[in-house]
């Protein structure tokens, strides 16, 4: 056993005992080698509460509604849900949901970390701010946690997931979620990240939509030392959406690694993905997007667009855009491109006098946003849009 | 103000200017006009630092500063302002954003203050009002969308915003229908002053009706050939290049006897 297998799987090692974590050899790990990370030992993170510092503190503070996470474990002290009265409700004791079999990570977080399980049975009015703060204490320690949402018929949410670590942090964090959305449920999912490039980050994000149930999952990936997001969508009631808009800017030697897959089982659904992303310097991004239709959802309306810059010679962009149809009445489009930044542009803003790198980062910027300008939720939009400028920060004048 | 002497360009490995020289004093207009392929557009990117433009001979001094030795954004800076021919699109960017990081770059660079967004505001409405443009320009995405005609007037109103000592005028009649065109010559006729340098290059004489230069240059094969006023445009519409042409086979075989 590696070390991090180990860890990964310290709390429950005989219900895991079937469980091996992706090789070289697994197509869908094919651009995220786990070498690295099984030459390194890991420990499981601390059980100790681990006090924050004053920065940290802050940043908690100025963010309300809020539910934190601290190395994995919920933490009630620092959380703060009073303005959604009963709208939402936890339930600490909830049996977790079961992760596909080919998610061994989120199979690993299922079992290891406790479930914390969110009902909403409202709508919110503001948006629920879900901290996961991953702390000193936790250097070289496997994070892991597990969450559970459940949005009741006709409930409305949106949710800012904020993963902040330490700039030099080097824990491997493990995150689950099971998403089910009732009949007509609106869920709006914001990631965002503020975390080191010494960081590794798995992600498995899995929801399943009733009758016009509405997903919406935005994210702006600035990658890790190894970053892998994968979500699965069902698309399980009639006339269910997906809409996932995202985009990846990795620099320096950060990799991000985003899977999509979106599976029209009903009637009449629709996904509509745009990614873009964004490779400088040493970084490596990839993205694949998987369209399912299932045999007998007919109507679907099945949409993927991956457009990606490549900034430097020293960056790679992995692109896969698949399509999978087994019905016969179905609208889909799918495409990727890889391009460079536009010399022309680039020229046209520094003749009118901006500086060369202020100028790449306008295009960048703009080449960025375009997918999360499209955010239909005002408030997701502008958190997504702050979160794209820390990636990409203005001069210092 | 602007010196070009004996100035050789290559691109792509093919010479296009061969022995350009040319002076221009504050508060003249030039007309540079010549057949296709002369390298009109050539010496506008020249002038404005595109890259793969390589100068092989001669030397370009504005206000008596190396010109060729700066980088695009330094020239804007000094004065430099260069309306494309085809000006470029760039989706995502807002034409108000890229014009105020564009006007305080260029005052940076100068020690100048910056203009807070309010400020530049107030400018920006105030130019569009001279030149008839509608408010909406300053929310739309640069050139994204717009018509040959809104992205030539877009180019005189960054003109306008900028105030630049030298204006290169890269074929902004080229596209353009009549009213369009009378439009942009009354844009570039309100920035006309004693301060001020145009260097217009254009294809044909019609702009020059409305835009009056001090001097009008022919441009062929890489050189001036020839320099007069304005009644010499006129010429070169009635006669077309191919009189220019017939008299340097003239002028050859004169030589040659």
């Amino acid at each position: 056993m590696s070390g991090l297998q180990h860890a990964l799987f310290a709390a429950a090692p005989e219900r895991l005992a079937d469980l091996a974590l992706p090789g070289p050899r697994d197509e869908r790990w094919r651009y995220s080698s786990l070498r690295a990370l099984n030459a390194r030992t890991f420990t499981t993170a601390p059980t100790t509460a681990t006090p924050l510092g004053d920065a940290m503190q802050a940043r908690i503070a100025s963010l309300s509604p809020r539910l934190v996470f601290v190395d994995g474990r919920h933490d009630a002290t620092l959380s703060d849900l009073a303005a959604l009265g009963d709208a939402l409700t936890l339930d600490a004791s909830a049996p977790s949901g079961s992760p596909p079999p080919h998610w061994p990570f989120a199979r690993a977080a299922a079992v290891a970390a406790p479930t914390l399980a969110l009902h909403i049975s409202a709508a919110c009015a503001t948006p629920i701010h879900l901290l996961s703060i991953t702390t000193a204490a936790a250097q070289d320690a496997v994070v892991q946690q597990s969450l559970h949402v459940e949005l009741a018929p006709g409930a409305e949410a949106s949710i800012v997931h904020h993963r902040l670590g330490e700039s030099d942090g080097t824990a491997f964090v493990n995150l689950w979620r099971d998403l089910a959305l009732a009949d007509g449920a609106h869920l709006h999912w914001l990631e965002t990240a503020d975390e080191g490039e010494r960081a590794s980050v798995v992600i498995g994000t899995h929801a399943v939509l009733a009758a016009s149930a509405r997903f919406e999952l935005a994210e702006v990936a600035a990658g890790a030392a190894l970053y892998r997001h994968d979500l699965d969508a069902t698309l399980a009631g009639e006339q269910s959406e997906l809409i996932v808009r995202g985009c990846t800017m990795v620099t320096k030697r950060r990799h991000a690694d985003v899977n999509i897959d979106a599976r029209h089982r009903a009637k009449n659904t629709r996904a509509d993905i745009v990614w873009r992303g964004l490779a400088d310097q040493r970084g490596h991004a990839i993205f694949a997007g998987q369209l399912i239709v299932e045999e007998g959802a007919d109507g679907a309306d099945a949409g993927l667009s991956n457009k990606n810059l490549l900034l430097s010679p020293h960056a790679e962009i992995d692109t896969r855009p698949v399509l999978e149809i087994y019905a016969d009445e179905v609208k889909a489009a799918h495409g990727a491109t890889v391009g460079r930044l536009d010399e022309g542009a680039l020229f046209y803003l520094r003749s009118r006098g901006i500086g060369e790198s202020e100028a790449r980062r306008i295009l960048q910027l703009a080449f960025a946003r375009e997918p999360l300008l499209q955010l239909p939720d005002a408030r997701i939009r502008e958190f997504a849009l702050a979160a794209l400028a820390h990636v990409l920060p203005e001069e210092a004048t | 103000m602007l010196k070009i002497d004996n100035l050789h360009v290559r691109v792509a490995g093919k010479d296009i200017l061969k022995g350009l020289t040319l002076d221009v004093k504050a508060g003249e207009v030039h007309a540079i006009m010549g057949p296709n392929g002369a390298g009109k557009s050539t010496l506008g990117y020249v002038l404005a630092g595109r890259e793969g433009y390589e100068v092989t001979q001669g030397s370009v001094t504005f206000n008596g500063q190396d010109l060729l030795a700066q980088e695009p954004e330094a020239r804007a800076a000094t004065g430099v302002f260069l309306a494309f021919q085809y000006p470029v699109e760039i989706p995502g960017v807002n034409n108000t954003y890229f014009l105020r990081a564009a006007y305080n770059a260029q005052r940076k660079h100068r020690g100048e203050p910056e203009l807070d967004s309010m400020a530049f505001l107030k400018l920006v409405r105030e130019k569009l009002k001279v030149l008839h443009l509608k408010d909406e320009l300053l929310n739309r995405a640069v050139n994204e969308g717009f018509s040959g005609g809104e992205k030539k007037r877009n180019e005189i109103f960054q003109m306008a915003v900028l105030e630049p000592a030298l204006a290169i005028l890269d074929e902004t009649d080229s596209g353009l229908d009549i009213d369009a065109l009378k439009l942009v010559a009354e844009g570039v006729n309100r920035l006309r002053s004693p301060e001020r340098a145009f260097l217009v290059i254009t294809h044909y004489q019609r702009l020059l009706d409305y835009i009056v230069p001090d001097v009008v240059h022919v441009l062929a094969d890489g050189r001036i050939v020839q320099s007069g006023d304005k009644d010499l445009a006129l010429k070169l519409e009635e006669e077309g290049y191919a009189w220019i042409k017939a008299r340097k086979r003239e002028e050859q075989a004169a030589f040659a006897s």
